[in-house]
């Protein structure tokens, strides 16, 4: 039943392997960069063992997303020709059966056509899991040759959709043409941390972390001073302040923390310590002291939001 | 090459045929609601309809918006499901090519079969069949002929691809049901957008939410607002100055943005700081404040607050 559908350049040096460049942060490549010299009607294939001509890991050495995916293709393919030869690469994981694997993730199909193929794509992946290539129609693979080079095959003229388990018989001295690169996902929202996740610590935003704003407004009265705080976004928000009562000594305000949401205004209320109520009451009317006020917002990301506002405070000697 | 797969009654007539009921809503059915009776493996192909003299719904997409729902009826007792792909082509007769925007996917079994998608469509869209290399595509077999286009299998992304016409006595057995989509957000407005009014939700729209500072002065209150949603904000007041007379205060309109806090000014109108010049300091009138904001639906928010005005007699 398997119908070899083009040979191309069947028997081609490997020569044209391409290797990706040592990428310079974390992500990482794996699954093999050699070259399809051939196509088949009807089948799922997947990467069971390489030989040495393949250096790459054959399983994804970690968790994260793959972001990028690329076949190299020796054969010529004529421009019509690129819908039949589309293909389609799948995260396949093992199951309790030796010889089965499920289907966990799957790109778009890419047209193909002769040369490196790259595409983008975002698709989840752990550890362990291996790379599937399956066309519309057939699925392209190269022919390494040696006896560690092993792909397992399964004629599925069906499909293999994600959800779906399918069983491989080993055929040695073949590869698939597919290599892959994963980038981590700290957040776990299924988009790559380096290429496609502007805001890595928060599974909430995928667009740059937002930043808090602060507005902030007080209100002094005799034993205590009232700061009322709006935010742009929900978060706890703590309110300090500080005196210089003279040169040498400053009285701090015990800060205050609670929560504050869009369009609400919280009102904290800062006792004045008695050091400070007691210089204020060692002062005139006329005379004044400068309170600091600070209230900061943790951000998902950078640096804490601030404003910081000063109070006059009147003596009340 | 072309192999023909029975379904145990491929010559079935198509007076079982089921038509579309038009909905209660604004949704839009378009494509062809006969009932498939064969399928037909002629290699990778979608097959579209052109023209179809026995098919009373249009062939073409009447409007454009989302494709929220597409449906396959089979005949019964088929054994076996079906694999069918679902390819909404944007077809160019002149040139006779196609691209494929969108298409979805799903396991057809006797009977009528519905899945639901959300694929951006335009008038003029078409419905293509195809079907994996086992079985083919479904199709309704029957008189009178119809101008179908058969193109090789293809993809979102892909681009414009040749297809050819034929005249063959067969149908496209997809249904499609179009949403609007005012907003162009690519979500059906009745099942799918819970904001249809803004393209930036889908969730129910946003309401928003006002609060407010008053410090009096002796000419004016000065109302600091904030917002949970950037919006234009007005602000105005009332004050019962007695004999019966309100005396209205206002002002704004300015936009409030989130984590901003906004000044307001209400001047006093003259009769107010006249009667307050009549009271004394521990007489006071009750200012009463509104803050309002309208939001993409149009709903008002308001925030109502008060604050005492001390007699400057």
């Amino acid at each position: 039943m398997k119908k070899r559908l083009c040979s191309g350049v069947a028997g081609i040096a490997l020569a044209g392997i391409f290797l990706f460049a040592a990428p310079a942060n974390a992500a990482t490549e794996f699954g093999s960069n050699c070259t399809a010299e051939e196509a088949l009607g009807g089948t799922a294939l997947v990467s069971l063992s390489h030989g040495p001509t393949s250096p790459l890991p054959i399983a994804a050495p970690t968790s994260g997303v793959i972001t990028r995916w690329k076949t190299t293709v020796g054969f010529e393919v004529p421009p019509e020709a690129s819908a039949i030869y589309a293909q389609r690469m799948q995260v396949l994981r093992s199951t309790s059966l030796p010889s089965q694997f499920l289907v966990v993730g799957e790109s778009t199909p890419g047209a193909i056509s002769t040369g490196v193929n790259s595409f983008p794509t975002r698709v989840p992946i752990q550890a362990g899991d291996r790379l599937g290539l399956r066309g519309p129609f057939v699925s392209v693979y190269c022919i390494p040759g040696g006896t560690a080079d092993v792909v397992g095959l399964a004629e599925t003229e069906g499909g293999t959709p994600v959800g779906s388990a399918f069983n491989v018989t080993p055929v040695p001295t073949i590869q698939v043409p597919l290599a892959a690169v994963i980038e981590p996902d700290a957040d776990n929202d299924s988009y790559g941390d380096e290429t496609q996740d502007g805001c890595p610590q928060s599974a909430a935003y995928q667009t740059p972390c937002p930043v808090i704003t602060l507005a902030t407004f007080s209100q002094a009265g005799s034993k205590a001073v009232t700061v009322s705080v709006t935010t742009s976004l929900s978060a706890p928000v703590t309110v300090s302040g500080s005196v210089k009562l003279n040169k040498k000594t400053t009285a701090k305000l015990k800060a205050v923390t609670a929560g504050v949401t869009p369009g609400g205004i919280g009102k904290f209320k800062l006792q004045f310590p008695s050091s400070l109520q007691k210089r204020l009451n060692e002062l005139t009317p006329k005379q004044k002291l400068t309170l600091k006020l600070t209230a900061s917002a943790a951000n998902i990301a950078g640096p804490a939001s601030t404003s910081s506002i000063n109070a006059k405070l009147k003596g009340q000697g | 090459m072309r192999k023909r797969f029975a379904l145990g009654v491929v010559a079935a007539a198509l007076a079982g045929c089921t038509f579309g009921t038009s909905g209660a809503l604004a949704a839009t059915q378009f494509g062809d609601g006969c009932v498939a009776n064969a399928a037909e493996s002629i290699g990778p192909v979608t097959l579209f309809e052109l023209s179809a003299p026995a098919n009373p719904l249009p062939q073409a997409a009447p409007v454009s918006g989302v494709l929220t729902s597409w449906r396959i009826s089979l005949i019964p007792e088929v054994p076996v499901v079906i694999p069918t792909t679902l390819k909404v082509i944007r077809a160019n007769p002149a040139a006779k090519t196609a691209v494929v925007i969108g298409e979805g996917s799903g396991n057809v079994a006797s009977g009528t079969n519905q899945f639901n998608t959300r694929i951006p469509i335009q008038a003029g869209d078409r419905l293509g069949i195809s079907g994996d290399s086992k079985i083919g595509a479904l199709y309704c077999n029957g008189a009178p002929p119809s101008v179908i286009g058969a193109m090789l299998n293809s993809f979102p992304g892909l681009g414009p691809t040749p297809f050819e016409e034929e005249s063959r006595p067969l149908r496209v057995p997809i249904v499609g049901l179009i949403e609007p989509d005012v907003d162009g957000d690519g979500y059906g407005d009745e099942t799918q957008d819970g904001c249809p009014q803004s393209a930036a939700y889908h969730t129910p729209c946003p309401v928003i939410t006002l609060d407010t500072i008053n410090l009096v002065g002796r000419k004016a209150a000065t109302i600091l607002v904030a917002s949970s949603l950037t919006a234009p904000v007005s602000v105005s007041g009332t004050v019962k100055i007695g004999k019966g007379t309100t005396t209205q205060l206002k002002a704004g309109p300015q936009t409030v943005a989130p984590g901003q806090l906004i000044r307001f000014k209400l001047n006093f109108p003259t009769a107010l700081k006249k009667r307050l010049k009549e009271l004394k300091p521990k007489q006071k009138l009750t200012l009463n404040v509104t803050a309002s904001a309208t939001n993409i639906t149009g709903s008002a928010s308001t925030d109502k607050s008060n604050v005492k005005l001390g007699g400057q007699g």
